[in-house]
């Protein structure tokens, strides 16, 4: 993946984190928590747009290829909001490894 | 990296002419002229709507705290406004150079289709030289950490384009054309994807802010509606209007990409290069390179015309 690419799954994730929001009523303390995780996955994005990287490198690709994975595994289920402690659990999931993404161009960002 | 469209027509059309007149000698530059002249306009478009996504960049992260921050709501702090700009006025201003260069550039080889004077060619490339030279100090200029890989870029493209033109200046026209063939066709390539770079990551965080511009307009409404008998119907009415119209807007944007249009120049560019390299063009060529010319122009209308329907929203 390259670095656009993993900026462009970001989106896809805070676009469904943002469906699963506007499902819920502004005072839902579930949309509490997912109003805080939007916000540190768009802190992610914001930063990935603005770093200056090399995107080939062995780290960033095998780190890319995770967010992929779980991108692939967790795909149609964040507006699952019937199931609120599993929606939960899949974005913190995806949070974790675009975080461990962003610690490996650390220098960067 | 793929060339800037213009400067890709422009060398494409510098192949087409030279070659035609080398090999083919029975095209006539009129018949370049409707071709080229496509290639130009949609090239045209192309970097407008390219503009716009530019220049919105630092507004988009702006307001998305903002309107965010209003929607909790919570407190606004003007650090952290100036915390979420992306860009720099500087880095934003020499990309936006960069993209008036490529459509002159463009304008510089549509004249060549038409032009029966050379010194007016020789005129215009000399002009186009100096604010290339400009563009230079100003990019040279740029500090920021994220104008980096386009400072770079820029630094070795420019020069290459700058050579391009000097040859236009100095040389025949047709001894130019063979210099842009060789020389200008990478450059312009890695300028335009710089930009693309840029461009395509501009699209998606504006699309992360039109997403979360959804949630607030919905959250807007059901506030009122929480109400329940003390809700107003006027603005629930007027907050649905809202919802609508957001809603719109979400539809245009996703089908307005920016890099369709680079990708569309591109392709179209292929094709110049394409049929220049044809030694000796028949009517299937000619034919060929046309249809590809309209299909960029209706690519680039196309987005050019969501684009405008965003800006307007």
């Amino acid at each position: 993946m390259t670095r656009l690419e993993v900026i462009q799954t970001i989106g896809d994730v805070i676009t469904e984190i943002d469906v699963a929001r506007a499902s819920l009523l502004p005072d839902d303390p579930n949309r509490h928590q997912l109003d805080d995780l939007r916000v540190l996955l768009d802190d992610r994005q914001r930063k990935l747009s603005q770093a200056v990287f090399d995107d080939s490198t062995p780290a960033f690709q095998q780190s890319a290829a995770k967010v992929k994975a779980v991108d692939t595994e967790i795909q149609g289920s964040i507006q699952q909001i019937n199931d609120i402690a599993a929606v939960l659990g899949n974005i913190n999931k995806f949070i974790g490894v675009v975080t461990s993404l962003i610690t490996t161009i650390g220098p960067f960002v | 990296m793929p060339l800037p469209k213009p400067l890709r027509n422009r060398v494409s059309f510098l192949v087409v002419f030279v070659l035609a007149f080398d090999f083919a000698g029975c095209a006539k530059p009129s018949a370049y002229k409707s071709p080229v002249g496509k290639f130009r306009d949609a090239a045209s478009v192309v970097i407008q709507s390219t503009k716009v996504y530019l220049l919105e960049l630092n507004k988009v992260e702006r307001d998305q705290y903002i309107y965010g921050q209003a929607g909790k709501p919570g407190q606004i702090q003007l650090n952290h406004i100036e915390e979420v700009q992306v860009f720099s006025k500087e880095g934003i201003a020499a990309r936006l150079n960069a993209l008036d260069q490529l459509a002159d550039y463009t304008e510089l080889l549509y004249e060549l289709t038409n032009s029966s004077a050379p010194e007016t060619v020789k005129t215009r490339a000399s002009d186009l030289q100096t604010t290339l030279t400009n563009l230079s100090d100003q990019i040279k200029n740029l500090t920021g950490e994220n104008d980096k890989v386009f400072k770079s870029t820029a630094g070795k493209i420019l020069p290459g384009i700058g050579d391009v033109l000097q040859a236009f200046v100095e040389q025949s026209l047709e001894n130019a054309l063979k210099k842009a063939i060789k020389k200008g066709e990478g450059p312009v390539n890695e300028l335009i994807e710089a930009i693309e770079s840029d461009a395509a990551a501009a699209y998606q965080r504006k699309r992360t802010a039109y997403s979360g511009a959804r949630v607030i307009l919905i959250d807007q409404y059901n506030r009122e509606f929480e109400k329940a008998d003390g809700a107003d119907p006027a603005k629930l009415k007027a907050y649905a209007d809202a919802i609508s119209v957001g809603e719109d807007r979400w539809e245009a944007f996703l089908s307005a990409q920016p890099n369709d249009g680079l990708e569309a120049m591109k392709k179209a560019n292929t094709a110049l290069v394409k049929f220049a390299k044809t030694p000796k063009p028949n009517i299937n060529d000619f034919a060929s390179f046309a249809e590809a010319m309209d299909s960029f122009a209706n690519t680039a209308s196309r987005v050019g015309k969501l684009i405008q329907e965003l800006t307007a929203k």
